[in-house]
C-alpha cells in the first residue's frame, strides 16, 4: 500500500481509484410457486455486498479471493460501475467521482465468458473492433499497427490469422484482453481469468497482466494514435512534448528486483510491444477475481483481496498476509499455496469460531479510518489523461451500421455451411410442395381447394422458416450486444438496423428461390408478372416474419421459452390467416395476423382476373364459378388495390414489430448489468 | 529460492549443482550411465512395496470381498491422427488399393502413449497426474478396457489382475468406472436413482430388501443421506444436487456392488476446492476398506494433494514417476528440480513437466531426461521383476455365473417401467407443463371457434377447425416426446453400454409409462374444445371423436419415437421433423384434395395417417347431415347442400371409417417397431 511514493516520482502522475462503503442488494427470492403473492409479500433484500471499501493505485494487480458466493464478481462489478440495480457507495478517481460512462472510458472490463464472433480470425476480429474503440480519425495504418502491436504483445502473431472457434482456450482469453487493450484503459477488471484454462495459459494471461502493471514506460508513440488529432486543441506542455518525438523511446524498468530472475526466464515473447501504448506514461492497475490460483498464479499478484460473505476480510500486500495470518495464529503451513490457505481457513467454520470474523475484525481495527475519512489523493489530478478521454469521439452512426452489416454478412459468410444445410432444408420442403401439387391441372372445384392450400402452404412456410430462424439466432446474440452496447461500443439503434437491413438481402434471395420451384410446377401456365408479385410479395412477409420473431426472442429472452412460448402466438396467426376458418367469423383480430395480408394478397393475384371456372357435373355439388367468387367466398377483398395495401400492410407490421422490440431489447439491456 | 532450481530446469541451464551431472555430457551416453549408477546404486526412489493390509476391509456387503493388485506394463497405445482433408485422402488411398490390389495403406497413427508400466495396490489411492495432452485420460481408458474408437492398444502391453491377465469382460465384473461427465435422469430423487440401480446391477439372487439395505448402507457411506430425497436435477436448469453430491452419486452407484478396483476421470473437475476435497475424501474412504482406487487429476490443491497414497506423473505419454509424494520429492530434488518452499508439489511438479509453448524443444528435452531417468530407476526394474514372479499368485475367482446382464428379463423390465414412470410423473415439462398447454390451446381454439351453426361459412370452419385438432395433436406429441426422449437417450446409451439392461425392455418400459400421458392429453383437449365449437352432437359422435384423436395422439407419439432414436441428437431430430410430418399433412386432405393427389404419390398418402384421422373425423361429423339442415339462401350456389356433399367435394366415403381405424393402429404398431429397430442399431452401432 506504501510503495506509491516511490513510482508516481518516474512513471507519470499516479492514478488512484478509490471505492468507498460499496453496499449491493438484490431482492431476496424465495421459492414458491404463486408468483402474485410474492408480489404482494414485503419484499427482503440480500445484501451481497457490505460496506466493502478500498483502493487501487496504477502499478497494481489485485487478486479478489475468497469461496463461491463470496462476492468476487459483485466487488469487481460493483467498482468497476458494471453493476446495475440497487448499489449504494461511492468510487472515485483522484478525488473525482466517476459515473459509469467515465468508467466505461477509463477502464475496460474482461467478462468471465469469451463472447466474440466465432467466425472472425483474430486479426480481423481486432481490427474490426478497433474501428468502434479507437478514435473516428485514427488511419487505417495506425490501427493495423496498434493491432499488430496488441497481438504481439498477448503473443497471438502466430495464431492471428486462425479463427476464433479454433482457438484453444487460453488464446481466447488473450484475445479478450488485447480486445479490451485496444483503447488502453487504465484500469482492467477481469472476472476469473483464469478459469477454464490449463496451468500454463492461465499463467500467461495473469503474466501478461502483471507486465502490465508492473512496467514502467518512460515515453511512448504518440497520444493521438488512440485519441486523435482534435484530442489536442489543449496541448500541454508535458503531452505535446513526448508527441512529438517521432521515435519513442521505450524504456523497461524492472519494478522490483527479487522478481527479475523468476521472471526474466519465464518472459513472454515480445511483451515489450505494449509499451507502444498511447497512455504509456501510465502503467495500469488490474484487478481481477480468481478462484484457486496455483502457487505460480499467485505469486504474480502485489495485492490480495481476501472476501468471506460480501465482506471484505483482508486488503493489501501479498507478502504482508502472510504475516497478518501468522499474528493470528494461523500458521502458514511448508509446501502448501499461500491461496489455498487463506481460502481454507476462511472457509473452515468447524474450527475456532469462525476465523473469518476474527480476520476481518483485525483488518478492520488496522485499517480504521484509512476510507471513512477524506479521499487518499484530494481533488488534485486534471491531467491530459481525462481531457484526452472527454475528447474521445466514435465513429459516426452510419458508418457504425454499415461497419456491423459488413460484420453480420461475413459471419453469414463464413457460416456458410451451416447456411447451406439449412437452404437445404428449405429447398427439400420445396420440391416436397411442388411435387405434391403436381398434380393440379385445369380449373375445376378442386382446383380451388388445392391453390388455396398451396398458398396457404407458401406464406405459411416462409413466415416460419424466418421467424423460428431468428428465434433461434437472436437469444444467443443478446449477451454480445448487451455487452458490446453497454461498453459503448456501438449504439444499440445501429446495431438493431444492421441486423435488419442484412436479413432483407436474404429474404428476397429465398422469396424467390423458394417460389421459382413451386411455380414452376404448379402456376407455370400463369407467366412471369404473377411470379414476380408473388415473390415481391412473399419476400415481404419474410421480412415481416424477421421482426416477428426478434419480437417474440426479445420478449422471452431465450430461445427455449421463446419456441415453447410463442405457440399460441403462432396458433392464432394461423387461424386468422383464413385457411382454417372465414377471417370475418371473428371481425376485425383478421388484421393481426401477418399470414392474412400474405395469404389475401396471394389469394388476390391468383384469382382476380380469372373468370371461368368448371363446374362439377352432380348439379347438387356447390360450385364456384370465377375467380372474385374465390375470394367472396373467404371472405377476401377484391379491390383494384387490395394487392398493394397488403404490401403496405406488411412493411406497417413489420416495422411495429421491429419497433416494440427494439423497445424490448433496450429495456433488456439497461435492466441488468453486463458483466 | 527454490524459483532458481525452476527456473534453471525449465533452461536447462546448467549452474546449479544437483543438476549438474544431467546435463554435465553433451554426449548422451555419459550422462546416462552417470545417471544410472546415481539411480541404481546410490538411492532407491520409489518403493513398490504394497501398503500394510487394511484393517476392515470385510466390513461390505461380504461379496466379491478380494482385494486385487492391478498393474500394467508395456502399454502403447496409438490414435488416429485427424489430418485436414483425411476424409478425402482416406478415400483416394482406398479406392486406389481397390484397383491397384494394395490393401494396406496404413492410416497415420500417432503414439499416445509410449510403454507405459504401473501398478496400483488395493488400499491405494494413486493420482495420475499431468498437464494436459499428457495422456492421462487415454492410459485410463485403457486401464478400464473403455478406449474409443480409433484408439489401438498394441498387443504387447499387458493388463493383470493379481498377476493374471485379464480381458475386458473379466475386468467389469470387477472393475468400476467413473466417467468425468456423470449423466442422471434429472428428475429423481438421489435414492431413487441408486434403487433403480440396486435393481439392475446387483446379482439376481438378492431380494428387494436386501437392495434396499444395501442402497442404504452406501448412501451412509457416500455421506449421502442429507440429500438422498432431493431430485438429481439437471445442471442450468433444474436446481438439485450440488456438483459434489452429483460426483460422490456417481461413485454410489459403481460402489453399489462394492467392485475391488474403482477408477475414475477427473473427479473433481469443475468442482470447488472444498467440495473436492470432500470427493476425494470419500475415494480415500474407500481405498481404506482395501480397494485399488486410480484416478486422474488435472490441478489439485495442497491438502487435496496429501491425501494421495501413490502419484502417477505423466508427461509426453511416458511415465515420469510413480511413487509415493514423499519419494517425488526426493527425486525431483535429485533430477534438480526442487520444490520451493510455500509452493504446491502437485503445481510444481506439474509445471516442470508441462510443454511450454514457444520453448517446446527446451521442455521435450526436460522431460525426456526425466522420464530417462525414472525408467531406469529401482521402481521399474523392481516392476519387472514383479512382473516375472508374480504370476504365480492366486488365480482370481470367475465372476458370478457369467450372465450378460445381471438382473432377469422381468425384473429388467419392472426397474425400468418404473423409473420411466416416476420421471413422467417428475418431469414438469412432461406432465404439468403439457396439460396445462394442452388446456389453453383447446380453450384458445374453443373460442375462436366458437358455437358454430350450420351454415355455408359454418361447413368451412368446422372442416378448419377440425383439422387443426390434427396438426395440434401431431405437432405437440411429436416434439414433446422428440424433447423428452432424446434428452434421455445419452443416460440409455451408457447404460446400455455398461449392460444393465437389454434395448427392448427399455424401449418397452420407456414407452408404456408414458402411455397414460398420451391418453390423457387427447381426453383434456377433446372434451374441452368439441362441445366449445359445437360440432355434432351426441354421446357416440363425441367418443368416436375421441378415439380417433387419441390414436393420432398415439401415431405422432411413435413418430416421435422414430425420429428421436433415428437421428443423432435433438437439434437433428427438431430440424428433420418438420419437413419429413409436412409431406403427411398435405395429404390430409385438407390443403390438397385427396383427389388431387397425383397418382405417383398415391401410395405415400396411405402412410399419412391426418388421411385417416381426417376422413374419419369429417365422416363422423357429416355423414348423416341430412340435406336442409345446413342453412343456405337459396341463391347461392356455393354452398353445399347436405353432409354427403360436402364429402363428396372433399373425396371422402362414409365407408371408409373402419379403415381409417384400421390404417391409424397400424401406423402405431409399424413406427414403434422401426423405432425401436433404429434403437437398436444405434446401442449396437456405439459399441
Amino acid at each position: 500500500m506504501q510503495e506509491s511514493g516511490g513510482s508516481s516520482g518516474q512513471g507519470g502522475p499516479s492514478l488512484c481509484l478509490e471505492w468507498k462503503q460499496l453496499n449491493y442488494y438484490v431482492p431476496d427470492q424465495e421459492q414458491s410457486n404463486y408468483s402474485f403473492w410474492n408480489e404482494c409479500r414485503k419484499k427482503r433484500e440480500l445484501r451481497i455486498l457490505q460496506d466493502a471499501s478500498g483502493h487501487m493505485k496504477t502499478g497494481d494487480l489485485i487478486a479478489i479471493l475468497g469461496g463461491s458466493g463470496a462476492g468476487k464478481t459483485t466487488l469487481l462489478a460493483a467498482i468497476s460501475q458494471r453493476l446495475r440495480g440497487n448499489l449504494t457507495g461511492d468510487v472515485v478517481l483522484n478525488g473525482m467521482a466517476m459515473e459509469r460512462h467515465q468508467m466505461t472510458r477509463i477502464s475496460s472490463f474482461l467478462p468471465q465468458f469469451e463472447i466474440n464472433v466465432k467466425t472472425f480470425t483474430a486479426y480481423e476480429h481486432l481490427y474490426f473492433m478497433s474501428h468502434f474503440k479507437m478514435h473516428r480519425r485514427t488511419t487505417k495504418a495506425e490501427k493495423r499497427q496498434r493491432v499488430a502491436d496488441l497481438l504481439l504483445a498477448v503473443g497471438l502473431r502466430d495464431a492471428a490469422h486462425t479463427r476464433i472457434q479454433q482457438l484453444s482456450g487460453g488464446e481466447r482469453k488473450r484475445l479478450s484482453l488485447a480486445e479490451e487493450l485496444i483503447t488502453d484503459p487504465i484500469f482492467l477488471f477481469c472476472d476469473e481469468p483464469t478459469t477454464g484454462l490449463d496451468s500454463f495459459s492461465a499463467y500467461s494471461v495473469i503474466k501478461t497482466l502483471r507486465h502490465l502493471c508492473t512496467r514502467r514506460r518512460i515515453a511512448k508513440h504518440s497520444l493521438n494514435q488512440v485519441y486523435g488529432e482534435d484530442s489536442f486543441e489543449t496541448p500541454s506542455g508535458e503531452s505535446s512534448a513526448s508527441g512529438s518525438g517521432s521515435k519513442s523511446i521505450e524504456m523497461e524498468v524492472v519494478a522490483e528486483s527479487h522478481e527479475s530472475l523468476l521472471q526474466t526466464m519465464r518472459e513472454l515473447p515480445a511483451l515489450g510491444v505494449l509499451s507502444n501504448s498511447p497512455n504509456g506514461t501510465h502503467k495500469k492497475a488490474a484487478i481481477c477475481s480468481i478462484h484457486q490460483p496455483t502457487s505460480d498464479i499467485f505469486e504474480l499478484f502485489t495485492h490480495i483481496i481476501l472476501m468471506d460473505g460480501g465482506r471484505i476480510v483482508y486488503q493489501g500486500r501479498t507478502e504482508q498476509a502472510a504475516k497478518f495470518f501468522t499474528d493470528l495464529g494461523y500458521e502458514l503451513p511448508l509446501n502448501c499455496n499461500p491461496a489455498d490457505f487463506y481460502l481454507k481457513t476462511l472457509a473452515d467454520k468447524e474450527g475456532k469460531e469462525n476465523a473469518g470474523a476474527v480476520l476481518r475484525a483485525k483488518y478492520e481495527h488496522e485499517t480504521d479510518g484509512l476510507y471513512s475519512g477524506s479521499w487518499l489523493l484530494a481533488r488534485s489530478y486534471s491531467g491530459d489523461y481525462l481531457k484526452h478521454v472527454q475528447n474521445f469521439k466514435k465513429i459516426r452512426w452510419i458508418y457504425q451500421v454499415y461497419l456491423l452489416m459488413v460484420r453480420f454478412m461475413t459471419e453469414d459468410l463464413r457460416n456458410i455451411r451451416s447456411g447451406l444445410i439449412a437452404f437445404g432444408f428449405f429447398m427439400i420442403t420445396a420440391v416436397t410442395l411442388s411435387l405434391m401439387y403436381s398434380g393440379i391441372g385445369g380449373l375445376t372445384q378442386r382446383t380451388v381447394q388445392d391453390v388455396g392450400g398451396s398458398i396457404f402452404m407458401l406464406s405459411n412456410e416462409m413466415i416460419f422458416t424466418f421467424s423460428y430462424g431468428v428465434t433461434y439466432i437472436f437469444p444467443a446474440a443478446l449477451p454480445i450486444i448487451r455487452r458490446e452496447v453497454g461498453e459503448g461500443t456501438y449504439s444499440l439503434s445501429a446495431y438493431y438496423v444492421a441486423l435488419v437491413l442484412s436479413f432483407v438481402p436474404v429474404a428476397f434471395f429465398k422469396g424467390y428461390v423458394f417460389l421459382s420451384v413451386i411455380y414452376a410446377s404448379i402456376y407455370y401456365t400463369r407467366g412471369f408478372l404473377l411470379y414476380l408479385s408473388m415473390g415481391f410479395l412473399m419476400s415481404l412477409s419474410a421480412v415481416a416474419a424477421v421482426g416477428y420473431g426478434v419480437f417474440l426472442s426479445s420478449l422471452f429472452e431465450s430461445d427455449k421459452m421463446a419456441s415453447e412460448c410463442a405457440a399460441p402466438f403462432d396458433l392464432i396467426f394461423l387461424i386468422f390467416g383464413g385457411t382454417y376458418m372465414n377471417v370475418d367469423t371473428v371481425p376485425g383480430l383478421k388484421y393481426l395476423s401477418l399470414f392474412f395480408y400474405s395469404n389475401e394478397a396471394l389469394m388476390y393475384k391468383f384469382w382476380i382476373d380469372i373468370d371461368n371456372i368448371d363446374c362439377p357435373v352432380n348439379e347438387d355439388h356447390p360450385c364456384i364459378k370465377t375467380g372474385v367468387e374465390v375470394l367472396q367466398q373467404g371472405s377476401y377483398r377484391n379491390a383494384d388495390y387490395t394487392y398493394w395495401l397488403d404490401c403496405f400492410s406488411l412493411v406497417v407490421v413489420a416495422v411495429i414489430f421491429h419497433i416494440v422490440s427494439f423497445g424490448l431489447v433496450r429495456r433488456y439491456i439497461h435492466r441488468s448489468g453486463y458483466y | 529460492m527454490g524459483q532458481e532450481d525452476q527456473e534453471l530446469l525449465i533452461r536447462g541451464g546448467s549452474k546449479h549443482p544437483s543438476a549438474e551431472h544431467l546435463n554435465n555430457g553433451d554426449s548422451g551416453a555419459a550422462s546416462q550411465s552417470c545417471i544410472n549408477q546415481g539411480f541404481g546404486q546410490a538411492k532407491n526412489y520409489g518403493t513398490l512395496l504394497p501398503p500394510s493390509p487394511p484393517e476392515d476391509s470385510g466390513s461390505g456387503s461380504g461379496q466379491l470381498a478380494e482385494n486385487l493388485t492391478y498393474a500394467w506394463h508395456n502399454m502403447d497405445i496409438f490414435g488416429a491422427v485427424n489430418q485436414p482433408g483425411s476424409g478425402w485422402r482416406q478415400l483416394v488411398n482406398r479406392t486406389r488399393g481397390l484397383f491397384c490390389n494394395e490393401r494396406h495403406i496404413p492410416a497415420p497413427r500417432k503414439h499416445l502413449l509410449k510403454n507405459v508400466c504401473g501398478v496400483a495396490y488395493p488400499g491405494e489411492l494413486l493420482a495420475v497426474m499431468g498437464s494436459s495432452g499428457a495422456g492421462k485420460t487415454t492410459l485410463l481408458n485403457a486401464l478400464a478396457f473403455r478406449s474409443p474408437q480409433g484408439i489401438q492398444v498394441s498387443p504387447s502391453g499387458m493388463r493383470l489382475l493379481n498377476g493374471q491377465p485379464v480381458d475386458a469382460k473379466e475386468m467389469q465384473a470387477r472393475c468400476a468406472y467413473v466417467q468425468q461427465d456423470d449423466l442422471f435422469i434429472g428428475s429423481l430423487t438421489a435414492r431413487e436413482h441408486l434403487i433403480f440401480q440396486a435393481m439392475v446391477r446387483m446379482p439376481r439372487h438378492l431380494t428387494y430388501r436386501q437392495r434396499v439395505a444395501r442402497v442404504d448402507q452406501v448412501i451412509q457411506e457416500l455421506s449421502l443421506s442429507k440429500c438422498q430425497h432431493t431430485i438429481i436435477g439437471v445442471p442450468g436448469r433444474v436446481k438439485g444436487l450440488s456438483g459434489g453430491e452429483r460426483k460422490r452419486l456417481a461413485f454410489a452407484s459403481e460402489a453399489l456392488t462394492d467392485p475391488p478396483l474403482l477408477i475414475c476421470d477427473e473427479p473433481t473437475s469443475g468442482l470447488d476446492s472444498f467440495t473436492a476435497h470432500s470427493v476425494v475424501q470419500v475415494l480415500k474412504k474407500l481405498s481404506q476398506k482395501g480397494k485399488t482406487v486410480i484416478l486422474t487429476i488435472h490441478q489439485p490443491s495442497s491438502e487435496l494433494f496429501e491425501l494421495f497414497d501413490k502419484i502417477l506423473l505423466m508427461a509426453e505419454g511416458r511415465v515420469a514417476f510413480l511413487g509415493t509424494p514423499s519419494e517425488a520429492v526426493d527425486f525431483f530434488s535429485y533430477v534438480g528440480a526442487q520444490c520451493p518452499t510455500n509452493y504446491n508439489p502437485a503445481d510444481f511438479y506439474v509445471q516442470v513437466l508441462a510443454v511450454v509453448p514457444g520453448r517446446e524443444i527446451e521442455s521435450r528435452d526436460r522431460i525426456a531426461k526425466i522420464c530417462d531417468n525414472f525408467a531406469i530407476s529401482k521402481v521399474a526394474r523392481d516392476m519387472e521383476q514383479l512382473l516375472a514372479t508374480k504370476n504365480l499368485e492366486k488365480p482370481l475367482e470367475q465372476p458370478e455365473n457369467g450372465y450378460t446382464y445381471k438382473a432377469t428379463w422381468f425384473m429388467q423390465f419392472r426397474a425400468v417401467l418404473w423409473r420411466s414412470w416416476l420421471s413422467v410423473l417428475k418431469e414438469p415439462l412432461l406432465v404439468k407443463v403439457r396439460l396445462i398447454q394442452t388446456t389453453m390451446v383447446a380453450i384458445l381454439i374453443g373460442l375462436i371457434f366458437l358455437g358454430q351453426q350450420l351454415t355455408q361459412v359454418g361447413v368451412m370452419n368446422i372442416n378448419g377447425a377440425i383439422f387443426l385438432f390434427l396438426t395440434n395433436m401431431t405437432f405437440q406429441n411429436v416434439f414433446a416426446t422428440i424433447n423428452v426422449f432424446t434428452s434421455e437417450l445419452p443416460v440409455f446409451m451408457r447404460e446400455a453400454r455398461s449392460r444393465l439392461y437389454r434395448c427392448d425392455t427399455y424401449f418397452l418400459g420407456k414407452t408404456i409409462a408414458e402411455l397414460p400421458l398420451f391418453l390423457t392429453v387427447p381426453l383434456v383437449f377433446t372434451a374441452i374444445a368439441y362441445p366449445m365449437i359445437g360440432l355434432r352432437a351426441g354421446v357416440l359422435h363425441f367418443f368416436n371423436c375421441l378415439a380417433l384423436v387419441t390414436l393420432v395422439a398415439n401415431v405422432s407419439t411413435s413418430f416421435g419415437y422414430l425420429i428421436s432414436c433415428a437421428s443423432s441428437s435433438t437439434s437433428m431430430a427438431l430440424s428433420v421433423g418438420p419437413p419429413v410430418i409436412i409431406p403427411f399433412l398435405l395429404f390430409g386432405g385438407f390443403f390438397l384434395n385427396s383427389g388431387s393427389v397425383p397418382v405417383y404419390l398415391k401410395w405415400l398418402s396411405y402412410l399419412s395417417w391426418f388421411r385417416y384421422a381426417n376422413e374419419g373425423l369429417l365422416i363422423n361429423q357429416w355423414a348423416d347431415v341430412e340435406p336442409g339442415e345446413i342453412s343456405c339462401t337459396s341463391s347461392n350456389t356455393t354452398c353445399p347442400s347436405s353432409g354427403k356433399v360436402i364429402l363428396e367435394t372433399l373425396n371422402f366415403s362414409a365407408a371408409d371409417l373402419p379403415l381409417d381405424y384400421v390404417g391409424l393402429a397400424i401406423l402405431i404398431v409399424s413406427f414403434r417397431v422401426l423405432a425401436y429397430l433404429a434403437l437398436r442399431l444405434r446401442a449396437r452401432r456405439k459399441e
